[in-house]
């Protein structure tokens, strides 16, 4: 039986999912530049057969205590023989297993990329990295944000019961019409957030740091949520730095989590584009002539806000 | 502004002892009433004791002979708690022993009392006729009161008068007794309860389980009261630890030593210990995680399973015990962070136990389970090792299971229309279980 989205999504061309990794580089860059030590970190991922996220964290960050985590068995051969670098340690095994076998000797940068929907095992697992990971380390968590097609055939009502019977303490929900398939999202989000962040706001030796909280979409709706377990004395500078530059990642208040834009542009609108959010705001004929081809003043302030982090594709042949 | 004027707010005696012993069980008053006693047995070396590691010096020492035997005799018209430790001097019992709550600083606290109220509730609580004596080197005191006489007086501050004793020379003996006689008619009726006895005695063998041969001996009506160890397999166990403020924790998983070849539920779960005194005992609810997401819901199958919590603090009001120290104050900051912790040292004990015993019943005999987990160490001895991660996999054991069966009840007339809809009349049970299961696959689950 294959399970894995390896089988169904074709990774190189996924601007959503590109831009959302060029996030995560940023915001770990941005760790870096208020004096953490990231290439003496270990990288934990699921690195998939492609490792993109790999290549990522060893080419910018030059992290290469490595360790990836893989649960389809059908893959693992290829995984193995694809892993593009010697210092990969690679284990098929699930993400909690591995836990209860590691005491961590050093801080991690986990990027728990789940492609699966949301379930109480994700949440086991958010408490048992929350209680393993040492201070310092990061945790970026991401998984698919739809509601699980068998839970959706369900009634509203034994819907809710079930949700309640499934998450515990974690049922962040009062009424069934919260979890209707166009608001399951959200309440998955909800979970999410609270699984990661109240394990992390438990631990006494670092203080807990949100990093961002987003939706993307490429071919379906996606929910990336991510923290810091801070040393206690870096703490207020990277506090300070992500109010600077990722204000953005996180929601207000009580309000939902924003969505990645997915941009379909012609490389003419992106030069357009890219041009007009970089110039002075008083050189209005660009923004004109954006709005000329029928672009929102929102949509450009969306653009303006993550266009660094957009992809940019070209063909070649390797 | 207004004049302000000031409103009788002064606390009224007979409402505050009903409080204070409302939610006290008789059990716990007695120990409460020992834990003066242990306490005292603790205080030359009570500097000592700040960590796990500090405590653990001493059970190093537990082939030394207690110093401090406390006897505690009841019947139906008295109950008497007595020990020989060094006593309560005149200036100690003046100033605090006393007070409803302490008035000095953490550090100079002893180390099982937490809000300065346990001995009185006690007192409270069983009788009301109190007679108490201590002897002291530097003297001590003595105390007549009769309860319902303090209760109606109405006088402020609240008293309580005591009297001096000699001083003790070092030739003489020392300590305390405590008699409470004209005991509550509820009360009269438990003590005269034959399972009492038995009751006191177990939860004193559990509550002093690190105490019990180490720093005290403890009688009741005269039997010596046995401790309960702890013993986890030496080489497969979980351990992790952290500091928070003033609280040390060390939390411990594993495979316990079976009793006479068998795991027993009593000696399943979660115990946990505030300065080496044992606030939970086996516990397999919700509180410590059982069954509410973190931990299966403990089973048969988990018997095996010792999980240990040890709270170490030179501050006892920084533990997170409640005031009648028989119960986690779960809002505790350092309580919900062992939780989490608790979770993720545990999880590794009962995945191992889980896939040890199949759906169909099969399983390992006991035996198999305690020699795999190794030679049987005391849980005070691994506490103060290392971080660990428990070992034991299936790798040792049986293959792994990646089947199982899937088994539902219908009726006879279901079954035969579905047999029916196929034309075949002899299709079994579990053909058409395995047709429909592949059908709904198929259709509805989709590409797996």
């Amino acid at each position: 039986m294959r399970v894995s989205s390896a089988y169904k999504v074709q990774y190189d061309v996924r601007p959503s999912k590109q831009t959302e990794r060029r996030i995560i580089l940023d915001l770990l860059r941005a760790g870096s530049d208020v004096g953490i030590k990231l290439n003496r970190y270990q990288y934990l991922g699921f690195g998939g057969v492609r490792f993109y996220d790999f290549e990522m964290i060893f080419r910018h960050l030059g992290i290469r205590d490595m360790t990836s985590l893989e649960v389809d068995e059908t893959l693992v051969a290829r995984c193995r023989y694809s892993k593009p670098f010697g210092f990969i340690d690679f284990h098929d095994q699930k993400l909690d297993f591995y836990l209860q076998r590691t005491v961590f000797k050093k801080p991690v940068i986990a990027w728990l990329d789940y492609d699966c929907v949301m379930d109480r095992s994700v949440v086991s697992d958010m408490r048992m990295i929350g209680a393993s990971i040492p201070v310092g380390s990061f945790v970026f968590v991401t998984i698919d944000a739809k509601i699980p097609p068998g839970m959706a055939a369900m009634l509203p009502r034994p819907r809710l019961a079930a949700v309640k019977e499934e998450y515990g303490e974690f049922a962040l929900v009062d009424r069934a019409s919260e979890l209707s398939p166009e608001q399951f999202p959200i309440f998955a989000e909800r979970v999410l957030w609270a699984s990661l962040s109240e394990s992390l706001s438990k631990r006494s030796e670092g203080k807990f740091v949100p990093l961002m909280r987003i939706f993307y979409k490429d071919t379906t709706l996606m929910v990336t949520v991510g923290a810091c377990l801070c040393d206690s004395k870096l703490e207020p500078v990277l506090r300070r730095r992500l109010n600077n530059d990722f204000k953005f990642l996180l929601p207000r208040a009580d309000a939902s989590p924003s969505l990645i834009p997915s941009f379909t542009l012609t490389p003419r609108e992106r030069l357009l584009l890219d041009a007009a959010v970089t110039r002075p705001a008083n050189e209005r004929s660009l923004r004109k002539t954006l709005k000329r081809l029928g672009f929102k003043s929102e949509e450009i302030t969306e653009y303006k806000r993550v266009f660094r982090f957009i992809p940019k594709y070209t063909e070649s042949y390797i | 502004m207004a004049e302000l004027f000031d409103a009788d707010a002064s606390p009224e005696k007979r409402l505050f002892i009903s409080l204070i012993t409302r939610d006290i069980s008789l059990a716990d008053a007695i120990i409460d009433l020992l834990d003066n006693s242990v306490n005292a047995a603790m205080r030359p070396i009570h500097n000592a004791f700040s960590s796990a590691s500090d405590f653990h010096k001493i059970f190093a020492k537990h082939s030394t002979r207690p110093n401090v035997t406390i006897h505690v005799t009841f019947d139906a018209h008295r109950v008497i708690v007595k020990d020989d430790a060094a006593g309560i001097d005149f200036e100690t019992a003046k100033h605090e022993v006393f007070r409803f709550g302490h008035s000095d600083g953490p550090e100079s606290r002893d180390r099982l009392s937490v809000y300065g109220i346990g001995m009185k509730r006690a007192l409270f609580k069983i009788g009301k006729q109190i007679s108490m004596f201590s002897d002291h080197r530097a003297g001590g005191f003595g105390l007549a009161l009769n309860v319902p006489k303090w209760a109606r007086d109405t006088t402020l501050p609240w008293t309580i008068p005591i009297s001096k004793r000699e001083r003790r020379l070092a030739n003489q003996s020392t300590g305390t007794t405590i008699t409470i006689s004209e005991i509550h008619p509820d009360i009269k009726d438990r003590l005269i309860d034959r399972t009492f006895e038995t009751e006191l005695k177990d939860r004193i063998s559990k509550v002093y389980s690190f105490f019990i041969g180490r720093i005290v001996n403890i009688y009741v009506n005269g039997r010596e009261v046995d401790r309960t160890d702890f013993e986890i397999g030496e080489d497969n166990f979980s351990h992790d630890k952290f500091k928070r403020e003033r609280v040390d924790c060390s939390i411990l998983a594993g495979i316990a030593t079976p009793a006479e070849g068998r795991f027993l539920n009593a000696g399943a779960g979660w115990f946990i210990f505030c300065n080496f005194r044992t606030v939970l005992y086996g516990d397999k609810s919700t509180l410590t995680g059982w069954g509410g997401g973190d931990l299966p819901l403990f089973q048969p199958k988990h018997r095996p399973f010792l999980g240990i919590v040890l709270f170490t603090s030179s501050d006892p009001e920084a533990l997170p015990w409640t005031t009648t120290k028989g119960h986690i104050n779960e809002d505790s900051g350092v309580w919900q962070e062992a939780k989490l912790r608790m979770a993720a040292v545990g999880k590794p004990v009962t995945s191992f136990l889980d896939k040890r015993y199949s759906d169909d019943g099969t399983s390992i005999q006991p035996s198999g389970i305690a020699k795999m987990a190794g030679d049987a160490i005391n849980v005070f001895d691994a506490a103060i090792g290392n971080r660990s991660t428990f070992k034991l996999s299936m790798s040792r054991s049986k293959k792994v299971k990646t089947t199982t069966k899937i088994q539902y009840e219908i009726t006879l007339k279901e079954l035969d229309i579905v047999r029916r809809h196929f034309g075949r009349s002899n299709m079994t049970g579990t053909e058409i279980g395995r047709t429909t299961f592949d059908y709904f696959v198929s259709n509805e689950v989709g590409d797996v």
